[in-house]
């Protein structure tokens, strides 16, 4: 029991950082309409800008300023890149190979100045885990959380009881009865991936220091991100949240019970290493509610089926 | 109701009469002023050098069959087409290759057709959004109590989803959130589209009240000759992008070209 | 009126043609040695060349047209059969059969991602599929390798259809998502504990005792040699179903789905069918890629060939090559072998040997050159910097200029550089900037020529639309964007056609 316990919180813990990369894909599909898959690429980047500022910086500043250089290297990426789709291929497949384009242009610039072995990456509460009646907490996986949280938050807050937000939502509903409203929508646009980006650095910045950091670090969290997105109907943010933490809780559960649950089944097989197991489970999550419920978990029903 | 509109509208209600007459006295400075304009989508001209006017305070109207080009250029003023060549001047200054929210910002406000607003956004926040250049929340209250003046059925669907409101609701909110931008320029694309004629006799009322009371100038495009004609004091024939006739409503009303030019023989002489 | 310039235009090569031209001899020279490339490569790039000139002025006068097919066929076997035949080495072979491979698996992405647009960034695992399907069937199945490549082929289809079914009933990009996902998980599936005894875990399966050679014992014929040859003639193959297949009414229909789904929809094109099938079909043809891929790789199949970064190789050799193109499909096979691959290798040895901070700085002072003719063509400049660029010049300020910009460049990269080495300690990894290039790249590519080298472009002016005729299948389209105007377009211009 306590174990159950124990492994339910732990992946909550973690899946919570899904859900601050999968939100900094819903602002960006919902302002711009593209799915951005060079988000990680972007993330691991800019934590490796944090990674060399907080060699000489203290961590709050570190935090804050490579929160800020996301932001700014988002804002930049679609005034620089984005902008120049031309009008009329901005739906359909060219943005989505822009973005693959910037994916690797991010990791090659990754790997090529900062090259390609892990680094351990500062901790702000360093300690032994907190122990509540047998379940152990790391204070990495709570810091983790609690930024998380608080960031899931402020965005929630921006998007719903702000001007600012409410004109971001406009943009994102119809671009060009925003703009006939007087709204600076490339502007917009700008805000839009700088925000996506951000939340792609804080979560890279609260992932290296529970992993390490490494270039490919945020890989296969993208897809968890993607999962965690697709479980809000890629449009809403509480979902995104919730789809985030139920992953994480999946993973962790299946890293170790997944053997009794085969087992118990009878099953005609035996998993003896449930934990390799563990990073597919996205996959299935993505897959099944496509066809069970396309519109996620959260979602109003905005996805046109054929 | 603003001071300052109301001041302007009233020497507006009494001057509008004489603007038409003594139109080559007032004419150099009109409020908006398009000089051989060339519009294209592609490789395919769709204006061929339009000129055209429009008064400050006046009420202009765009004729022509579908196609002819009276969007191309609503949308070309507006600054969402990008012309070719030519001149758009707004109160004396260059508005070409600006954006349409800078333009917004100047006065010149654009209501495109199909009425696009944000449906999941409730009349309200629909109405905020149009406030966007509107700075202070003082102003911006003013701007929407005026709003629910001229349309008080927006006012109790306040709360509602803009998708849930009928046609000429929707209609009225495009024109409400144009409002909330105080423009001293409003152009119109098709107004009545698809809406019962009951309806489209209020708008226009209401339009007609807006240029009345706000001083606001109208530059319309509405291929109903009826309407059209019963409130602008000029209008504009268009045919496949060039300016076919001028006239005074009452000069057009009657007039052959204009009949011409909507069972289409003009097109096919082309 | 161009096109007319280009059909009376002399012997002389147009700047086009001549670096068609170059390239071809210049490939032909990496294959076959100086003395007989040259010789194969001038006869068979002059030949291509007078039947394209032939091929442009027949298309304009309506006839000779036969014949010019047949001065391509000459100079493609030339290229294709006679090449390898001459080469200087096996490894020279093994390369061409691996641009062949690759052309194929850009064929068949290009089928739904070019034709059908529906963005897959899952064609590496499919090739792995179909791999791992053909190296099972031999080494553990004991089957021969054509049954092999078909039970690739069919594994491959039917996993196209398990996540075709879900990602494209719906509209949006869900194949990018799942394919994404499929893509990561792959090489992880391939290494869990239970399957290790099927698929060797991260070592792979090889399979070297039982050798496909030839059927003909005959020196000449080496097994490399084979392999081309079979390669050549599956690719064949494939390009006479995929043109066929895109020229018939379901190739209408999904260039109908790519460019409107809903005016697609309001033809009676059941879309989402289309999608689906245009999915599985491809997986199809990626299934028997990757049974050549198993042969070309000395039978053998490692985890680590299969992984995201290949996927999206794969795509930039089709955005590159061109999109809803045959050609253009071949086109960026080739590339991405020979320029990409080989190019940035022999670039990355060329730089091991010498200074590296010169490198770096010639690198980065490139990039910075690059960047600001870009964004001096683009509208990022403030205004006034932009018109001081387009003014005309003499030829003196122009020298000047120019210089001016190398020193800023170099200012530049020395800055960056510095910078660099501030935050981090280290200078650039060029070599290691490789995927940056490649990304650059594409976007490059996507912004400045979306059709790539032989693509299509979404072009919405009257002109194509009089010359697909046929083709028009309808659009739906919100008023006040021009359609009227546009059908309008048309018809006034073939009122001139028939009339002038």
């Amino acid at each position: 029991m306590t174990q159950l316990l124990q492994q339910t919180i732990t992946g909550a813990l973690t899946g919570s950082v899904y859900a601050v990369v999968g939100l900094g894909l819903v602002v960006i599909a919902q302002a711009t309409e593209i799915i951005n898959f060079g988000q990680a690429a972007m993330g691991t980047f800019v934590t490796f800008i944090a990674w060399s500022l907080l060699l000489r910086l203290p961590y709050p500043a570190g935090f804050l300023l490579g929160t800020i250089v996301a932001f700014v290297v988002g804002a930049l990426v679609e005034r620089l890149v984005i902008r120049m789709v031309p009008e009329k291929e901005r739906t359909g497949l060219n943005p989505l190979i822009v973005t693959l384009g910037l994916l690797f242009v991010f990791y090659g610039l990754t790997v090529g100045i900062y090259g390609g072995q892990p680094h351990p990456f500062p901790q702000p509460f360093a300690g032994p885990p907190i122990d509540l009646h047998g379940v152990h907490i790391g204070r990495a996986s709570l810091y983790l959380f609690g930024v998380s949280l608080a960031l899931v938050l402020a965005l929630y807050l921006l998007f719903r009881h702000t001007r600012l937000g409410l004109v971001l939502r406009a943009t994102a509903a119809n671009r060009t009865a925003a703009e006939l409203a007087g709204v600076p929508t490339d502007r917009m646009m700008m805000l839009a991936w700088g925000l996506g980006i951000a939340c792609a650095g804080v979560a890279g910045m609260l992932l290296a220091q529970l992993l390490s950091l490494t270039p490919n670090m945020m890989d296969v969290v993208l897809v968890f991100a993607f999962a965690a997105a697709v479980v809000g109907g890629l449009d809403s943010m509480v979902g995104t949240l919730v789809g985030g933490v139920l992953l994480g809780v999946l993973q962790s559960l299946t890293g170790v019970y997944l053997g009794n649950v085969v087992r118990w089944l009878h099953l005609p097989f035996n998993i003896a290493q449930p934990q390799q197991y563990r990073d597919l489970i996205a996959l299935v999550v993505i897959v099944v509610l496509l066809i069970v419920r396309p519109q996620g978990l959260f979602g109003r029903k905005r996805v046109v089926k054929l | 109701m603003s001071e300052k509109a109301g001041g302007e509208a009233g020497t507006s209600v009494c001057s509008r009469g004489e603007d038409r007459a003594t139109a080559s006295a007032d004419g150099a400075h009109p409020m908006l002023r398009v000089r051989d304009l060339w519009v294209s989508y592609g490789k395919l001209r769709v204006l061929h050098g339009v000129n055209l006017e429009v008064k400050r305070h006046g009420v202009v109207a765009l004729l022509g069959a579908n196609g002819a080009g009276k969007s191309t250029l609503l949308r070309a003023i507006s600054g969402l087409a990008r012309p070719d060549a030519g001149s758009i001047e707004f109160e004396d200054e260059s508005i070409v290759g600006q954006r349409p929210s800078s333009l917004v910002h100047r006065g010149l406000v654009h209501v495109p057709e199909r009425r696009p607003l944000f449906a999941d956004l409730t009349v309200e926040e629909n109405l905020m959004v149009g406030a966007y250049s509107t700075r202070g929340r003082s102003a911006i209250a003013t701007a929407l109590e005026r709003a629910f003046e001229y349309f008080p059925i927006l006012k109790e669907r306040s709360r509602q989803r803009a998708a849930t409101l009928s046609g000429g609701e929707q209609q009225m909110l495009v024109i409400a959130r144009a409002l909330m931008a105080s423009p001293r320029l409003l152009l119109l694309d098709e107004p009545s589209l698809g809406l019962a004629p009951l309806v489209v006799r209020d708008i226009y009322r209401i339009i007609t009240r807006i240029n009345r009371e706000q001083g606001v100038a109208v530059l319309m495009a509405e291929p109903n000759v009826g309407i059209a004609l019963s409130i602008a004091d000029l209008g504009y024939v268009i045919e496949t992008g060039t300016v076919m006739s001028v006239g005074s409503a009452a000069e057009l009303r009657g007039s052959e070209q204009v009949r011409r030019s909507y069972l289409g023989q003009g097109a096919a002489s082309t | 009126m161009k096109r007319a310039a280009w059909a009376t235009a002399s012997v002389i090569p147009t700047p086009v043609e001549l670096l068609a031209l170059i390239v071809g001899l210049w490939f032909a020279v990496y294959v076959a040695g100086p003395r007989a490339g040259l010789a194969v490569g001038a006869v068979g790039a002059a030949v291509m060349l007078a039947s394209w000139r032939r091929t442009r002025r027949g298309a304009q006068a309506g006839r000779g047209v036969s014949s010019a097919r047949l001065g391509w066929a000459i100079g493609a076997a030339l290229f294709a059969v006679v090449l390898p035949g001459v080469a200087k080495s096996t490894f020279a072979v093994s390369l061409m059969d691996r641009a062949l491979v690759v052309s194929l698996i850009v064929l068949s992405l290009n089928l739904v991602t070019g034709y059908t647009g529906q963005i897959s960034i899952g064609h590496a695992a499919l090739l792995g599929i179909g791999a791992y399907a053909a190296a099972i069937a031999t080494g553990q199945g004991h089957l021969s390798i054509v049954l092999a490549v078909a039970i690739g082929a069919a594994a491959t289809a039917a996993v196209g259809l398990l996540i075709g079914v879900p990602a494209l009933r719906l509209r949006g990009h869900y194949l990018g998502l799942v394919t994404l996902a499929i893509t990561v998980a792959f090489p992880e599936v391939l290494q869990v504990h239970e399957l290790e005894k099927y698929t060797g875990s991260f070592n792979g399966l090889s399979e070297f005792s039982r050798a496909f050679g030839p059927p003909v014992s005959w020196h000449w014929l080496t097994s490399e040699r084979w392999h081309y040859f079979v390669g050549l003639l599956v690719l064949l193959v494939a390009i006479w179903l995929v043109s066929n297949l895109v020229r018939s009414a379901a190739g209408r229909a999904l260039t109908a789905t790519r460019d409107d789904e809903n005016a697609a929809t309001a033809m009676g094109v059941d879309i989402a069918l289309v999608k689906i099938s245009a999915f599985v079909v491809s997986a199809a043809l990626a299934g028997v890629a990757g049974g050549l891929w198993f042969l070309l790789n000395n039978r053998s199949v490692a985890p680590d060939g299969f992984t995201l970064t290949q996927s999206i190789e794969f795509l930039l050799a089709m955005v590159i090559g061109g999109r809803a193109s045959i050609l253009g499909s071949i086109l960026g096979g080739f590339f991405l072998v020979y320029i990409y691959q080989q190019g940035v290798q022999a670039f990355s040895s060329a730089f091991q040997s010498g200074s590296r901070n010169w490198a770096d700085v010639l690198v980065v002072a490139l990039i910075t050159v690059l960047v600001l003719l870009w964004f001096s063509r683009r509208s990022v400049l403030p205004r006034t910097t932009r018109s001081f660029m387009a003014r005309p010049a003499s030829p003196v300020t122009r020298a000047g200029l120019v210089t001016g910009a190398v020193v800023v460049a170099a200012v530049i990269a020395v800055g960056v550089l510095a910078g660099l080495r501030f935050i981090t300690s280290t200078f650039l990894n060029v070599v290691a900037l490789q995927p940056a290039f490649a990304g650059a790249a594409v976007l490059l590519v996507v912004l400045a020529m979306p059709g790539g080298l032989a693509g299509f472009t979404r072009d919405l002016d009257a002109l194509s639309w009089a010359e697909v005729g046929e083709w028009l299948h309808g659009r739906i389209v919100p008023g006040g964007v021009g359609a009227d105007e546009q059908t309008r377009g048309v018809s006034r211009e073939r009122e001139r056609v028939s009339s002038g």
